[in-house]
């Protein structure tokens, strides 16, 4: 079988696919093709060496996040099945796909939400700080010594308890920013597929 | 740990150390009376107590007058005075 073959019956099988990304997995191994020739293979070898084209297809879907994949596989047995399937399934997906939806948006609100409890805190012992600086005015207007050293000596230990939490709540934010990047790389990895991953492609190649 | 991090939490520690102590001091100085750390505005009677001890004139203190002069407020139902 020659490139353009391969391509060309890679191209028909993986017809399921939006344009771009066939014309981007073709490109994919007409590189890889035309690296073994330029290592020494003739065309044929280095065809043959990708595997058959149903393979190579397989791999490509195989590849692809859950929905899409789904998608696809259904697309290529027949375009009306899959409209039939997504009008008569419609009362199913879409509200599971809503539920799906809420649920991860609510468990990303509440990664945020436990961020803000601590700078809540944080806020709120200064400003206890604040009111305890304010009554010592308060202690000096009155005369009274022991209750102005005390509510300096309050002041100054919550507010440096303030500071102390906010460094806490700055490296909860950082690391809670981090979990929800995570989160929701992991909430739509049904749907899309990050640019970083290993592709399908690849890994078939390297098998 | 970067220097200004450093100073950060060397500022806040630094804080809550002196704030502990001069807590102490002032404690020790009232006596041992767990009251001078309470201070009580009644705003239905317009009394101020500030570490156990009653201001009698409430002008010489600052924002806290204020406050204590706010007055009792009324949270009952509103009669309706057509009622029986």
């Amino acid at each position: 079988m020659t490139r353009d073959e391969f391509l060309g019956r890679l191209g028909e099988l993986l017809a399921c696919l939006p344009a771009e990304q066939v014309e981007e997995t073709k490109a994919f191994y007409a590189e890889a093709i035309a690296d073994r020739m330029e290592d020494g293979m003739s065309e044929e070898e280095a065809v043959a060496a990708m595997g058959t084209p149903g393979e190579v297809a397989e791999a490509t879907l195989d590849d692809l996040p859950a929905v899409p994949r789904a998608i696809a596989k259904t697309r290529r047995r027949s375009t009306a099945l899959l409209w039939v399937l997504t009008i008569v399934g419609s009362p199913v997906w879409v509200p599971l796909l809503l539920a799906f939806a809420a649920v991860a948006v609510t468990v990303y609100v509440c990664i945020w939400v436990l961020a803000l409890c601590v700078w809540v805190i944080a806020a709120t012992l200064g400003a206890v700080g604040a009111a305890s600086l304010a009554l010592v005015a308060a202690g000096v207007a009155v005369g009274h010594v022991p209750y102005v050293i005390v509510m300096l000596g309050c002041g100054l230990a919550f507010i440096g308890v303030a500071l102390l939490v906010g460094a806490g709540a700055w490296e909860a934010s950082k690391r809670i920013a981090r979990l929800s990047a995570l989160w929701a790389g992991k909430a739509a990895s049904p749907f899309w597929k990050g640019k970083g991953e290993k592709g399908g492609a690849a890994a078939h190649l390297a098998a | 740990m970067t220097s200004a991090k450093k100073i950060y939490l060397a500022v806040a520690g630094g804080l809550v150390a002196a704030g502990v102590v001069l807590a102490g001091i002032g404690f020790i100085a009232s006596g041992f009376d767990p009251a001078v750390f309470t201070t009580q505005i009644d705003t239905r009677d317009s009394t101020i107590v500030l570490g156990g001890v009653e201001v009698d004139e409430h002008e010489s203190v600052p924002f806290i007058s204020q406050l204590a002069n706010l007055g009792e407020i009324d949270t009952s139902n509103v009669a309706d005075p057509a009622a029986p």
